[in-house]
C-alpha cells in the first residue's frame, strides 16, 4: 500500500514538476523569440514585464532576471533625459545583481553588468568615464575569463573599443580584430536550447561593416 | 491504520479528483486602469498575480485586462520603474474582477527634497549636485587647488595676498576644513607675508566635496562662517600608477589593489627656482619655494559594509624671501624671511553597520606642524600638535529620515618661542541631529551641539534648524538658522589670557531657492549673519575682551548651464556683500579689508572631441577692497581698485604607450592686469607699496600620465 502511495505521489509531483518546467520553457521561448525581433520601446516594455512575471513565479531561475535586466537597459537607452536613463540603468543593475546572486560567476551575467556600467558612462562621460570605465573594463575581462568562448563578451569589448576615441586607447583598428573574434565565436557557438543568451551576432556583423566602411 | 481495501477505494476515488485539480481551467478576467498619484494614466505598468505567470502590461491609456486560471485569495501586484510596487489582496472566483490601481511615486533621490541652504556639493555619487569633483581639477585659474576652485563659488571673497576662504564677510579663521569628519589643523601651507599658500591636499584624494557658506550641520563646529567637508576616496577599482611632470616639479604615485585592500604610495618634489629664473617675479626671492611630500594610503574592507581608511602624509618645505621693512620710511630696506616647515598629518577611520540599522563611524587624527622661521637671523620656532577622536552613530528611520549623534574630543598644543606661555586646549563636543522627512517633499533638520573649551573654561549650546520644501519637479525652497561658536584666535588668547575670554559667536539666517535639472542649475540665496562676542582689543587700555560685534548680509546667484552651447559647460556666480564689524584692533566698526561689495566669476569649459582638447577659462571680478591708510583719519575708508583676472587653460587628452595622458597648459591673469590687493605703509605713513600678486602672469605646463596595471591586451587579437 505504502508503495502505491509513494508511486502515486511521485507521479503527481513529477507530473506537476514537468508541467511547471514545460510551462516555464514555453513562456521563456515565446518571450525570448519576441525579444529577438523587438525594436519598439513598447515591445521591450511588454517582454520585460513578462520576464518579470516569469521571474516572480520561478524565484530560483536567473534567466528571467537576465532578460528583464536586458530589456530594462534597452528601454533606458531610448530615454531622453540623463536622469531618466540613470533611473533605468540603476534598476537594470539591481535586477542583474539579483541574477548574479542566483548564479554567481556566470559569464553572461557579468557581460550585462559590464554593459550597464558602460551605458552609465554614456550618460555623463566626463564625470564617470574614469571610474566606471575601469569597472566596466574589469567586468568585461572577468566575463572573458569565466567563459573564453562567450561571443558576447568579445562583442562588448569590441564595441567598447569602437566607441572609445583612439586617443584614449580605442579606435577602429583596435576594435575590428576583437569583433572578428566575436563573430567567429558566434558562428561556433552551440546553444543548449533556445532560451539561453544568444543575442549579439547581428550587432557584431553590423559593427564590423561600419569598421570596414570607415577604413 | 485503515484496512487496505478502504485505502485502495479511497485512492481510486481520489485519483481522478487530483487529476481534475491539475487540469482545472476556469478562467477569470481581471481588468482595470492604472494611474499615478495625480490621476494621470500610466502605460507600461506590469500587472500580475504574485508568484504566477498571469498578468499583462497596461496600454497607452493605462488600461489592462488579463485572464487567469487561479482561484481563491491571491495578491495582485503592479510594478513600474519610478513607482513603489503596488499590492492588493483579491479573491478570485468565476466573476470578472475590476481593480483600479493607484501607483505611488518611488522614493528616489531625484524626487526627494534635500537640505540645500548654504550648501554647495560636489559628488560623483549623488545625482543632483552643483559640481563634480572633476570640475575642481579642471577649473582654470584654480591651479588644481581645491580652495582655488571653491573661490569660483558664490559667497567667497577674492583675497589674493593670503590663503584661506573668506566667506560672507568672515575672515579666514572662520572657515574650517574637515576630512572624513575630522578637523584639519593646518589645511594650508604655512603663511608667508603677502604670498598666498595652497591647500596641502590634492583634490584627487577626495570623492566628495561639500562647501557650506553657512547654516551647516550640528556635526561640525568651531567655524563661525563656513565649513569645507571633504570625503576621501574609497577602495579604488584597480591597481594603477600615475606620473606627473610639471614646470614646477614632479609627482608620482602607485596604488595596488588586492581583493579587499588597497595600498597607495604617493610622492612629489616641487621647486619654483627654475621657473622663477625664467619668468620675472614681483617678489624678491632669495630661495624660491621648494617642497617634498610623501603620503601613504590604506583602504581595507572588513566586510560587505565595513571599511577602514588610513592616511599618513608628510611634507617639508623651505623658502627665503626678502620682505620690505616698514620701519624704513622709504620702504627700500628689506628683511629676510626664511621658513622651514615640517608637517605630518595622519588619520584613520572605521565605518561599519552595527546592530542592524546603525551606521557607526569612528575616527582619529594626529597632526604635527613645525615652522622654523628666521626673520633676519632672529629665530622663531612654532610647534603645533593636534589630536582628535570622533565617534558618530546614525540610524535610519523609515526610508528617508535619519537620526545622528556623536561626539568629538580634541587636544591642541601649540608653542611659539616669542610667547612665554604655551597654548593648551582640550576641546570636547557632543551633537545630536535629526533629519525628519514629513513627506518626501518636506524635510526638517533639527540639531543641537554642545561644546566645552578647557582654555576658556566655558561651554556653549548651539541650536541649528533647517527646512526644505520641494516645490516642483526641479525646484525647492530651503531655510536655515543656526548658532555657531568659535574659540578666539590662539595669539589673542595667549596675549590676553587674564581677560576671561569667551567663545565668539555668529547667528545665521539663510533663505535659498534652487532649480536643478539635468543640464541647468539656478540658485539664489540671501542671508543675514549676526556676529557677537568677537574678540576686541581696546587700544586705549590695551585690554582684550569679547565686546566686538558685526554683521553681514547679502544676496548671491549661481547659474550653471551645460545645454545651451553644445559641448560647453559654464557657470556664473555673483555675490553681493554688505558687512561691517568691530573686532581685533579696529578703531571703529568698519568694513574689513578682506571684504568686497561685489564679487563675480565666470567659469567656461569647452570640449573639442575631434582633437581631444578641452579649453577652459575663468574670469574673476571683485570690486575694490578697504585698506588701512594711516594718513586717513577715517578708519578703513580707502578702497583699492577693482580686481580683474582672466585665466585660461588647455587640457589635451591623449595616450602615451597606451597610458591615458593629460597635457595641461595654463596661464593665470593672461592680460597681466596690475591687481592691487592692499597697501603696505611705512610705519611713519610717508610711503606706501602696493601688495599685488606674486607675479603678473603665472604659466603652468604639466603632463600627467595614468598607468593602469591591467595591460591592454587588444594586441593579441591582431
Amino acid at each position: 500500500m505504502k508503495k502505491i502511495l509513494l508511486i502515486v505521489t511521485t507521479f503527481l509531483v513529477s507530473f506537476s514538476m514537468n508541467a511547471e518546467d514545460a510551462k516555464y520553457m514555453k513562456a521563456m521561448e515565446k518571450n525570448v523569440a519576441t525579444l529577438d525581433s523587438a525594436t519598439a520601446i513598447s515591445t521591450y516594455s511588454e517582454v520585460g514585464n513578462a520576464f518579470e512575471r516569469i521571474g516572480s513565479a520561478n524565484s530560483k531561475e536567473w534567466l528571467p532576471l537576465y532578460y528583464q535586466a536586458f530589456c530594462t537597459v534597452m528601454i533606458g537607452m531610448k530615454q531622453e533625459t540623463p536622469s531618466k536613463m540613470d533611473e533605468y540603468y540603476d534598476k537594470a543593475e539591481a535586477i542583474i545583481n539579483r541574477a548574479d546572486a542566483l548564479s554567481p560567476d556566470n559569464s553572461e551575467i557579468v557581460v550585462v553588468q559590464s554593459w550597464i556600467n558602460s551605458m552609465k558612462i554614456s550618460v555623463d562621460p566626463m564625470t564617470r568615464g574614469q571610474k566606471l570605465g575601469q569597472r566596466s573594463g574589469m567586468l568585461n575581462e572577468k566575463a572573458i575569463k569565466l567563459n573564453p568562448e562567450n561571443p558576447r563578451a568579445y562583442f562588448l569589448k569590441g564595441s567598447g573599443l569602437y566607441y572609445t576615441p583612439a586617443n584614449y586607447g580605442g579606435g577602429i583598428d583596435k576594435a575590428l580584430p576583437v569583433l572578428e573574434v566575436a563573430l567567429e565565436k558566434f558562428k561556433n557557438a552551440k546553444n543548449e536550447n533556445s532560451i539561453v543568451p544568444h543575442w549579439g551576432q547581428f550587432q557584431t556583423e553590423e559593427l564590423i561593416k561600419k569598421c570596414k566602411k570607415s577604413e | 491504520m485503515l484496512p487496505d481495501k478502504t485505502m485502495k477505494a479511497k485512492l481510486i476515488f481520489f485519483f481522478p479528483l487530483l487529476l481534475l485539480m491539475v487540469g482545472a481551467n476556469a478562467q477569470t478576467i481581471i481588468s482595470g486602469v492604472v494611474k499615478d498619484s495625480k490621476g494621470i494614466s500610466l502605460p507600461g505598468v506590469n500587472i500580475f498575480i504574485k508568484d504566477t505567470y498571469d498578468g499583462t502590461t497596461s496600454d497607452a491609456s493605462g488600461k489592462y485586462s488579463f485572464t487567469t486560471e487561479e482561484t481563491g485569495e491571491k495578491i495582485l501586484v503592479a510594478t513600474s520603474i519610478g513607482f513603489q510596487p503596488f499590492e492588493q489582496k483579491i479573491t478570485i472566483a468565476s466573476e470578472p474582477i475590476s481593480v483600479s490601481i493607484k501607483m505611488k511615486d518611488a522614493i528616489s533621490e531625484l524626487k526627494t527634497v534635500t537640505i540645500s541652504a548654504g550648501s554647495f556639493e560636489a559628488s560623483d555619487e549623488k545625482k543632483m549636485v552643483m559640481l563634480r569633483p572633476l570640475d575642481i581639477v579642471t577649473t582654470a585659474g584654480a591651479s588644481g587647488d581645491i580652495y582655488g576652485a571653491i573661490q569660483t563659488l558664490p559667497g567667497t571673497g577674492i583675497v589674493g595676498e593670503k590663503e584661506g576662504l573668506y566667506v560672507r564677510g568672515g575672515d579666514a579663521s572662520e572657515t574650517k576644513t574637515y576630512i572624513d569628519g575630522l578637523l584639519v589643523d593646518n589645511p594650508y601651507f604655512t603663511s608667508v607675508p603677502d604670498v598666498p599658500q595652497r591647500g596641502r591636499f590634492s583634490p584627487f584624494l577626495f570623492k566628495g566635496t561639500s562647501f557650506s557658506s553657512g547654516g551647516y550641520s550640528a556635526q561640525y563646529g568651531q567655524a563661525m562662517s563656513s565649513v569645507l567637508i571633504l570625503e576621501s576616496q574609497d577602495l579604488p577599482e584597480k591597481s594603477m600608477s600615475n606620473i606627473g611632470i610639471m614646470s614646477l616639479g614632479v609627482s608620482g604615485g602607485s596604488t595596488k589593489r588586492y581583493k579587499n585592500t588597497s595600498i597607495g604610495v604617493f610622492g612629489g618634489y616641487t621647486d619654483l627656482g627654475p621657473y622663477f629664473a625664467l619668468v620675472s617675479q614681483n617678489r624678491e626671492w632669495e630661495n624660491a619655494p621648494r617642497a617634498i611630500n610623501g603620503s601613504f594610503l590604506l583602504r581595507h574592507k572588513t566586510s560587505a559594509t565595513g571599511l577602514i581608511k588610513a592616511f599618513v602624509s608628510y611634507s617639508w618645505n623651505e623658502l627665503l624671501l626678502a620682505v620690505p621693512d616698514t620701519s624704513d620710511p622709504l620702504l627700500l630696506r628689506t628683511y629676510n624671511y626664511n621658513l622651514h616647515n615640517n608637517n605630518i598629518y595622519s588619520s584613520a577611520s572605521y565605518k561599519e553597520i552595527v546592530l542592524k540599522s546603525w551606521t557607526m563611524n569612528a575616527a582619529v587624527s594626529y597632526s604635527d606642524n613645525r615652522d622654523h622661521i628666521r626673520v633676519n637671523e632672529y629665530p622663531i620656532e612654532n610647534k603645533n600638535t593636534f589630536f582628535e577622536s570622533r565617534l558618530t552613530l546614525s540610524h535610519s528611520i523609515g526610508e528617508l529620515s535619519v537620526l545622528r549623534f556623536g561626539g568629538e574630543f580634541q587636544n591642541v598644543k601649540s608653542a611659539i618661542t616669542v610667547s612665554p606661555v604655551d597654548f593648551k586646549e582640550k576641546y570636547s563636543a557632543a551633537f545630536v541631529e535629526a533629519d525628519i522627512y514629513i513627506t518626501p517633499k518636506l524635510v526638517s533638520r533639527m540639531g543641537l551641539r554642545g561644546e566645552y573649551s578647557s582654555i576658556l573654561d566655558k561651554t556653549n549650546l548651539a541650536p541649528r534648524v533647517s527646512l526644505a520644501y520641494k516645490s516642483g519637479e526641479f525646484s525647492q525652497f530651503s531655510f536655515a538658522y543656526g548658532n555657531f561658536y568659535q574659540v578666539p584666535q590662539k595669539n589673542n588668547i595667549l596675549n590676553y589670557s587674564n581677560a576671561g575670554l569667551s567663545f565668539e559667536q555668529a547667528t545665521h539666517y539663510i533663505f535659498n531657492f534652487q532649480h536643478v535639472s539635468d543640464m541647468r542649475t539656478f540658485r539664489i540665496e540671501t542671508y543675514y549673519k549676526d556676529y557677537n562676542n568677537l574678540f576686541y582689543l581696546n587700544s586705549a587700555n590695551n585690554f582684550g575682551t569679547n565686546t566686538g560685534y558685526g554683521h553681514s548680509r547679502g544676496i548671491e546667484f549661481f547659474y550653471r548651464d551645460k545645454k545651451t552651447i553644445k559641448r560647453a559647460d559654464y557657470w556664473i556666480s555673483y555675490s553681493y556683500l554688505d558687512t561691517k564689524r568691530l573686532y581685533n584692533d579696529f578703531r571703529k566698526e568698519a568694513m574689513p579689508a578682506f571684504a568686497a561689495n561685489h564679487t563675480a566669476s565666470l567659469v567656461f569649459k569647452y570640449f573639442i572631441p575631434k582633437i581631444s582638447l578641452q579649453p577652459s577659462l575663468t574670469y574673476a571680478y571683485s570690486s575694490g577692497r578697504p585698506y588701512y591708510n594711516p594718513n586717513n583719519p577715517d578708519f578703513l575708508a580707502d578702497r583699492t581698485i577693482d580686481y580683474h583676472n582672466l585665466s585660461v587653460s588647455f587640457s589635451y587628452l591623449t595616450s602615451i604607450r597606451k597610458s591615458f595622458t593629460v597635457l595641461v597648459f595654463s596661464v593665470n591673469n593672461v592680460a597681466a592686469v596690475k591687481n592691487v590687493f592692499s597697501y603696505n605703509y611705512s610705519s611713519d605713513g610717508s610711503n606706501r607699496m602696493a601688495v599685488g600678486p606674486t607675479a603678473d602672469r603665472f604659466f603652468f605646463i604639466g603632463m600627467f600620465i595614468n598607468i593602469g596595471s591591467q595591460k591592454d591586451d587588444s594586441d593579441k587579437y591582431n
